[in-house]
């Protein structure tokens, strides 16, 4: 039994999605992260960096419980837990985890700074102290979106021929493209990837998870606390 | 292969060295050298970029905010290296290494380790390392 600390974000889905495809048995718990949940010293326990997703699993290496963060990390534990999705040893292997960490290092941040700039901060800060911003990150975008288009002209998924963790955490990333500047239709490999990844019954199904949960509103006191000096303060 | 984390990553299991092969040990290993090629990274690449800006003359808004959460994941750090000597335990493993030559410039991104003394020893027990020594002149250093 896996418990599953997270909030319906694109980091959140990673692992909601790798749940739903590996199909072990998890227990979905909300971190509304607008209102602090993530501050919460029970998280913080599990979550030392108040970021979702984490996971605790109750039978974890040697039989005991089990604390973990960092999307990427999940994705690689639950990845070698069940012997799904990530190829044991060979070029895959090193393929899998080169577009991983390529979501991790690149488009994760990027895409991230690029919300923040057009969504966040455009409807709270004057136009030009988040021009500079907007621009880099959504330039960024667009450099990583034409990396993945030429990748997926030769290659049917991120690590080759084959579905892997790689394709469940950048594909999060894809979804609401227009939130951050990008057309799709002028990126036609990542297009038909896409397309082909939001079939799945398996991303079907995890990306209902917590999906709906009532949140609270972006207003002060949730900028604070993502942005503020409520993320700031020493704990 | 490109992605420096992959490339740890893929030669700690080539050459069965700096990752435990199962366990807790292998997965907290991993799950800081995540956080040190996402996060701290990351982070550490906005602060140095934004100043190299500011150096230059050129607009560098956000950097007191880049600047603020590389501050705040150094406290992460610091605090995990409460426990132990190295981010993934006992063991120094590919979790330093990744989050090490980012830590290593803090004088550079105007950053006070002052206030994080185990991340201050950490930085210095790596740095002692003659393979740290060796690795961090390839090329040569001219930064």
């Amino acid at each position: 039994m896996i418990d599953l600390y997270s909030w319906a974000t694109p980091n959140g889905r990673k692992v909601h999605i790798m749940l739903a495809e590996t199909g072990l048995d998890y227990t979905p718990h909300a971190v509304d992260i607008h209102a602090g949940d993530q501050f919460s010293p029970e998280f913080l326990a599990i979550s030392p960096n108040n970021r979702i997703p984490a996971i605790v699993d109750r039978d974890g290496p040697g039989g005991k419980p089990l604390a973990l963060f960092e999307s990427g990390a999940i994705l690689h534990y639950l990845a070698e837990k069940t012997g799904q999705l990530l190829p044991r040893e060979g070029e895959d292997r090193a393929r899998v985890m080169e577009w991983l960490m390529f979501q991790m290092g690149g488009i994760g941040p990027m895409f991230g700074q690029a919300n923040h700039f057009r969504i966040y901060a455009a409807k709270r800060f004057p136009e030009e102290q988040i021009a500079y911003g907007r621009e880099r990150y959504t330039s960024e975008t667009s450099r990583l979106y034409r990396v993945m288009d030429k990748r997926l002209a030769d290659n049917l998924y991120f690590a080759g021929d084959f579905y892997s963790i790689a394709d469940i955490a950048i594909y999060p990333w894809c979804r609401n493209p227009e939130r951050r500047g990008v057309d799709h239709a002028e990126h036609p490999n990542v297009l038909r990837w896409f397309n082909q990844i939001d079939a799945r019954p398996a991303v079907i199904e995890g990306n209902k998870i917590l999906e709906g949960v009532p949140r609270a509103q972006l207003d002060d006191k949730a900028w604070d606390i993502m942005f503020g000096q409520a993320q700031y303060q020493k704990r | 292969m490109f992605e420096s984390g992959a490339i740890l990553l893929y030669i700690a299991e080539k050459s069965g060295q700096l990752l435990a092969a199962d366990g807790l040990a292998r997965v907290e290993a991993l799950k800081w050298l995540f956080f040190g090629s996402s996060q701290v990274t990351h982070t550490a690449m906005q602060v140095h970029y934004l100043l190299g800006r500011k150096a230059a003359g050129e607009p560098h808004d956000n950097l007191k905010v880049y600047a603020g959460e590389l501050d705040r994941l150094y406290g992460i750090l610091d605090g995990v290296l409460a426990s132990r000597d190295y981010l993934a335990g006992a063991e120094y493993t590919i979790a330093d290494i990744s989050a090490w030559p980012w830590v290593d410039r803090h004088q550079a991104h105007g950053m006070e380790l002052a206030p994080r003394p185990r991340l201050r020893d950490w930085l210095k027990r790596i740095g002692d390392r003659p393979a740290t020594r060796r690795g961090t002149d390839i090329p040569p250093r001219g930064d």
